[in-house]
């Protein structure tokens, strides 16, 4: 026990780490601090794990997408900039991953995997379904019908709540085009929600 | 929604400002006297709602776990040499919008980068020939002992004629001076000293990973049921000024969880609140926070 406390005594005279800005946590990344870097994965990977998971159906894809996500800052091939906030960038790494990403042979095989660990349950039927959860796969099924760029337009503008112009930034686009696929894809899905609800 | 009402731009730019974005109040009075800004106004916050409750995939914790440790590892070993910043790339518009612009700028490069490879490779060739020149008209060294002796099995082997030759017995010309060492030696040139730096930079990088090392081996010490023999370990870590802030840190929560695997729940206490004192946001907070 007192050796206890002497280890907790010589610990305790360091400092705790100041409380830094998102903003200061991502620059400080590409330094290669591996505090800046758990640190911003401990900020920021539940946004970045929901963004995802409007983009891609599968766990393990989005495992994979998360870890390659945060890979690329931690390798020092993305870098903070300051030009949009934090998440907006994480959001941009985020979906060139997805854009790039590609089944390669041993992912696909991990996938195969995963899938025959897991049990795979009947589907319900609608009938069995509640309504919540009938509502919430109408919802999935949608979004899974639009087209990549609506996808990734919607998402970002409708779903994750970043303005048009923060969301052309992610893209790489127009604020313009970017309000275009935004329309295109609440078209498609009004009529494929709302019509049923009512 | 009608296309008469003057408002429409204002609910178009609300819109525009996202999901998070709350309606202006001026917005909000008006759509109590303008019914088709009020049907378009609810529907957009009808699929939004939708939308918003969609649930986000789950990860287990060992794996995200497992992730940060990985990131940590490998921000420690810095940098990519050469590292492309894929997500900030900005290439002309031309270029992306047509794509025969960009396969000819590649066929030019190739042509420049052939054209460039075979200039440095005949200037290479040239400074070759006068360097055999060179060695040609000094005089040959005298053959050792160990040179003079019988050529080995391999040197026999007709499909070794590179061995055969090097280990043939040297004859010297009869009347020639031998050459110093230093003749001999090859000849440090310009393009060594940044071969060497690279080496000793992948040395250092090299060098910083025993500390992940280390720390992957506490957690084994755990998986193998030997906590007592983890705390050590971890408290060594957690001790260490050399080990970055955060891998320290990580440490002490574990050291933390070894301590009450090991029946030490006094120990586990101590470290869990000296954990959450330290590090009231870290990662493992929630761990530390049941551990106490």
């Amino acid at each position: 026990m007192r050796e206890i406390k002497a280890v907790i005594a010589l610990r305790a005279k360091e400092e705790a780490l100041p409380k830094l800005s998102d903003e200061s946590v991502a620059t400080a990344c590409s330094t290669g601090d591996p505090a800046a870097v758990a640190e911003l994965f401990t900020r920021f990977q539940a946004p970045v794990t929901g963004y995802l998971s409007r983009l891609v159906p599968s766990r393990v894809d989005v495992e994979d997408l998360l870890q390659t996500t945060f890979l690329q800052i931690a390798k020092g091939r993305a870098r903070y900039e300051g030009r949009a906030s934090v998440r907006t960038w994480l959001f941009g790494i985020a979906t060139n991953v997805v854009k790039h990403h590609r089944r390669s042979g041993a992912r696909f095989l991990r996938l195969l995997d995963a899938a025959r660990r897991e049990p795979c349950p009947r589907p319900p039927s609608l009938a069995e379904e509640s309504d919540a959860k009938r509502m919430l796969r109408r919802v999935e099924l949608a979004l899974g019908s639009l087209s990549r760029d609506q996808r990734f337009a919607f998402v970002l503008c409708e779903v994750e709540g970043l303005s048009a112009r923060e969301a052309a930034l992610v893209l790489e686009t127009s604020e313009q085009a970017v309000w275009r696929r935004v329309s295109d894809a609440r078209r498609a899905l009004r009529s494929l929600v709302l019509r049923e609800e009512s | 929604m009608s296309g008469a009402c003057s408002h429409q731009l204002e609910v178009d730019a609300w819109q525009r400002l996202g999901a998070a974005a709350t309606l202006p109040d001026a917005l909000e009075r008006h759509l109590l006297e303008c019914p088709p800004c009020h049907a378009h106004v609810a529907e957009v916050r009808a699929l939004r709602g939708l939308f918003a409750h969609l649930p986000a995939i789950e990860i287990e914790q060992q794996q995200l776990d497992e992730m940060r440790f990985l990131l940590m590892a490998e921000a420690r070993r810095g940098p990519a040499p050469l590292a492309s910043a894929s997500t900030e790339r900005h290439y002309p518009r031309w270029l992306r919008r047509h794509p025969f612009f960009g396969f000819s700028a590649a066929v030019v490069f190739m042509v420049s980068a052939a054209a460039a490879f075979s200039a440095v490779r005949s200037d290479w060739e040239r400074e070759q020939g006068l360097e055999r020149e060179r060695l040609s008209t000094l005089p040959r060294p005298r053959a050792s002992s160990a040179e003079r002796r019988e050529p080995g099995p391999a040197a026999l082997h007709p499909a070794n004629p590179e061995a055969a030759a090097a280990s043939a017995p040297h004859v010297e010309a009869p009347g020639t001076k031998a050459a110093s060492p230093r003749d001999l030696a090859p000849r440090a040139t310009a393009t060594s000293e940044p071969v060497r730096a690279l080496r000793r930079g992948l040395v250092a990088a090299s060098a910083r990973r025993p500390v992940d090392e280390r720390f992957r081996r506490a957690r084994a010490l755990i998986g193998d049921g030997r906590a007592a023999e983890a705390v050590e370990a971890f408290d060594r870590l957690a001790d260490d000024p050399t080990v970055d802030a955060a891998r320290r840190a990580d440490a002490l929560f574990w050291a933390a969880r070894a301590s009450r695997d090991s029946g030490d729940a006094q120990g586990a206490r101590a470290r869990a609140e000296q954990y959450l004192a330290a590090h009231p946001n870290g990662w493992y907070r929630a761990r530390a926070a049941a551990l106490r």
